[in-house]
């Protein structure tokens, strides 16, 4: 237990310092899409790992809320301050209009529909072009007000953002709620008569993941500077599978910990010219489920205790 | 009289299909008793007892406890009016400790719990194994705990499929004093068993299903002695073997 | 209107290619392969590349023997490894998900991002009661056709084809009655994802492949799969003929993004009004 709160100690200092060293801006830019896809591994952890729901839709959490936030800014001048909360809450809703029919869906047939509401709403967004700009996006909405925009600001920003949103998941896996959540992973219909509302607790955790994953989007779409319904994609979501599923389904920390690897070895190898980001993606996918389906916080627990 | 009893269904049908599961069936269960139910495989037995806790709907009839209406009611609702089940396969939350285990069955039903959690775990015998993942422990065990997780809740209609089946000779005799213990503190017993002494020595009352329909009703003696119950369910049993 | 109709052959006849693999899979299975429509795209490159040296005919042939040898690697080293723990059919998706990046990634590394023609077996065209078709489009409806009913007589004539069914209708008895079944999984992957890739090589000359391409198909096999029952074969023919029909003349007559909703829209209706409440079955009939 010390061990461990010395190595977060010390990641947390290393990540404080890295912006006084002054790194290229690449290797910033990539640890700040560490810090949002890590927001968005632990919020699908939060489904998966803890609550039995694999959803294969988690990238419109995101694409919602940044779109949100977005539109928000540049049909109403609202910041995206404000935009944060009200992209985080509107997403949080798109989790209880989703969640609400599907979670009567067992297996496969959830995952499907929750892909399958995703789908929707990426092709809702590219045909409403008047609205939303199409499959070419939407660009020139405000950046956060009072920050101005450097690199160094947007890196302590997304890491503050992380950094709140990784504790409060924490606390919520491992309060009563966290536990009653895992007991209906492990065993709806017996959740149910202990007398446990099961479809309230789902659709809770359901709103808290989309909250938080919509509260990524929005800081992503006001980094990026721009945005297109690509964010609600597939391949999204599958880049945010591999990063949970890396660090280990049911370990909040371990996501943060997978999108760290798959970003920083994925994105150095492009840098290297080799683009094989998409490849390296899917064969941590592939063999983590084989060989490791704990992820590598399992590992973790072999060289702790030896033998 | 309905108001007395802990648990009354009044004459319930149920069909899967076309397969009838149940059909006109009435039960008495009385506060602080005993009552076993037997019959072969697939006369409905579980059925019933999913019916009871709102897993399946019946097709027609009612069911009331402790009077109130529960049918139809979702399984959360039906649970929290106290009422308890095991489950044939037997079921607990595999990846949770066993306290947490005994934690979870309290957050039902809201209120603390905290302190009943060290009272059941003293009386199923499992104080050493709280922090035990539940599903590495024993198949006797994990039935103990699925026990204990009704007494947290404090259920006080407890359905037991086949709590016995199973299990060695000295824990079946631990189950039976405890199921007795908690009787004589008031709690109703529902038991389904094919072991027919467990169920002679432990209950009052008897009723035999047998494809769906009651076939018989009465005390331990009337019941063995019954030809019909012979038929259709003792000899069953020795046709079997 | 009758162009409508043309159309909505061809594209169905697609849709049914990808489609009835994904169905056999599932149906049999009861795996969810997210990696399918990556086949499709193999199937065009494969045929591409081989062509190269051979030929587009035996470069479509050798490209379906390919997809069906990945298909049968795959299931060995990884699906049936899942079949030993719980939930095979959530992790199934996972790796089947990784299996689909690494596609899309390694056709990405070897070919460029750039849309590429695969080349025909047959080029020009030809006029048939006064419409006018590319020779290859009509080959490639008369081989999807004629594959599509040889699936269809394996299944039902065949004693693998039995094998298959019993397999599908329940693994467990199936197995008690002496069929290896593991076998039967194994074949139905390999078939399954060959279907893909035949699509790719036979309907990749008219349109076009590029790595990602397999996402748009990827939705439409699974919208025929479950409009037509998740499993059965039948079912999914017609589903990809009914779907093909509704998204053309949605393009036709709405114009506008509506063709892409046609699929997506039934799909949600069905699992939400009827979840679970199809027969997940592979039937012939």
């Amino acid at each position: 237990m010390k061990t461990r709160s010395l190595i977060w100690t010390a990641l947390g200092i290393l990540l404080l310092v890295v912006p006084i060293i002054r790194p290229d801006q690449y290797l910033m830019t990539i640890i700040i899409y560490v810090f949002v896809y890590a927001i968005l591994a632990e919020t699908w952890d939060l489904l998966a790992g803890y609550t039995g729901l694999i959803s294969f839709g988690h990238a419109a959490f995101f694409g919602v809320g940044a779109y949100t936030s977005a539109l928000l800014s540049i049909d109403f001048g609202i910041s995206p301050w404000l935009g944060l909360v009200l992209g985080g809450g509107t997403a949080a809703l798109f989790g209880l209009v989703v969640g609400y029919p599907t979670l009567r869906l067992r297996g496969p047939y959830f995952a499907i529909a929750t892909l399958a509401f995703a789908e929707a709403a990426r092709i809702s967004i590219s045909s409403m072009s008047d609205v939303t700009g199409g499959p070419q996006g939407l660009f020139g909405y405000k950046t956060f007000e009072f920050v101005p925009y450097t690199l160094e600001n947007y890196y302590y920003m997304g890491m503050a953002l992380s950094v709140v949103a990784t504790v409060i998941l924490y606390k919520v896996v491992n309060s009563k709620f966290g536990l009653t959540l895992q007991s209906i992973r492990d065993d709806l219909p017996l959740a149910e008569m202990q007398g446990i509302n099961t479809t309230r607790y789902r659709l809770a955790a359901f709103m808290i993941s989309g909250f938080f994953a919509g509260m990524a989007g929005v800081f992503f779409a006001v980094f990026s500077l721009s945005i297109t319904p690509d964010l609600l994609g597939l391949s999204v979501t599958a880049a945010v599978i591999s990063m949970a599923m890396i660090g280990g389904r049911r370990t909040i920390w371990g996501s943060l910990f997978g999108a760290f690897l798959v970003e920083i070895v994925t994105e150095g190898l492009r840098r290297t010219g080799a683009d094989v980001s998409l490849m390296l993606q899917g064969a941590i996918i592939a063999l983590v489920i084989l060989v490791l389906p704990r992820g590598i916080s399992t590992l973790g627990r072999y060289i702790s205790q030896p033998g | 009289m309905a108001a007395e009893a802990a648990l009354l269904v009044d004459n319930i049908t149920k069909r899967f299909g076309g397969v009838v599961a149940l059909e006109g069936v009435s039960l008495l269960v009385e506060t602080a008793s005993i009552t076993g139910i037997v019959g072969p495989n697939g006369s409905g037995k579980t059925t019933l007892f999913n019916l009871i806790c709102g897993i399946v709907r019946p097709d027609s009839g009612r069911i009331f406890l402790n009077g109130v209406d529960s049918t139809g009611k979702p399984p959360h609702e039906i649970a929290r009016l106290k009422v308890g089940r095991t489950f044939q396969s037997l079921r607990v939350f595999k990846h949770l400790t066993v306290a947490q285990n005994l934690a979870v069955a309290g957050t039902g039903m809201g209120g603390d719990v905290s302190g009943k959690i060290g009272e059941v775990l003293r009386f199923v015998g499992l104080e050493e194994k709280q922090n035990d993942e539940a599903g590495s422990m024993s198949y006797g065990q994990q039935k103990l705990l699925a026990f204990g997780m009704m007494l947290v809740r404090d259920a006080s209609l407890i359905l037991l499929d086949e709590i016995a089946a199973g299990v060695y000779p000295d824990l079946v005799a631990k189950i039976s004093g405890m199921i007795r213990e908690l009787q004589s503190k008031g709690k109703t017993f529902v038991v389904i068993e094919h072991d027919i002494p467990f169920i002679t020595n432990l209950c009052s009352k008897i009723v035999v299903l047998d494809a769906g329909k009651k076939i018989a009703e009465g005390t331990p003696a009337e019941i063995t002695a019954d030809q019909r119950v012979i038929q259709a369910y003792l000899g069953e049993k020795k046709r079997a073997r | 209107m009758a162009q409508g109709l043309i159309s909505s052959v061809f594209l169905g006849i697609e849709y049914a290619m990808i489609g009835l693999g994904l169905t056999l899979i599932f149906g049999v299975m009861r795996v969810v392969n997210l990696a399918h429509a990556d086949f499709y795209t193999v199937g065009g490159y494969l045929t591409l590349y081989f062509a190269y040296f051979l030929g587009p005919m035996f470069g479509l042939v050798l490209s379906i023997f390919f997809a069906f040898l990945a298909g049968i690697v795959i299931d060995r080293v990884g699906i049936q490894a899942l079949r030993k723990r719980e939930d095979l059919q959530t992790n199934s998706m996972v790796l089947t998900l990784g299996v689909s990046l690494i596609i899309a990634g390694s056709l990405f590394f070897v070919f460029g991002s750039d849309y590429r023609q695969v080349p025909g077996v047959f080029s020009g065209t030809t006029s048939v009661i006064g419409f006018t078709f590319s020779v290859q489009e009509l080959f490639a409806l008369v081989i999807s056709a004629a594959l599509i009913v040889g699936l269809m007589a394996l299944l039902k004539f065949t004693t693998l084809g039995l094998a298959i069914r019993a397999t599908s209708a329940d693994s467990t008895n199936a197995r008690a009655l002496g069929i290896n079944v593991n076998h039967v999984y194994t074949i139905s992957f390999g078939v399954g994802v060959a279907f893909a890739a035949a699509a790719g090589g036979l309907f990749g000359p008219i349109l076009y492949v590029f790595p990602q391409g397999g996402v748009t198909y990827l939705q439409k096999a699974f919208i025929v799969t479950i409009m037509g029952g998740m499993g059965s074969i039948l079912g999914a023919l017609i589903a990809a003929f009914v779907l093909a029909a509704a998204e053309t003349f949605a393009q036709l007559y709405v114009g506008g993004f509506s063709y892409e909703f046609v699929g997506i829209i039934a799909v949600l209706l069905i699992l939400l009004v009827r979840p679970r409440g199809f027969l997940g079955e592979i039937d012939a009939e």
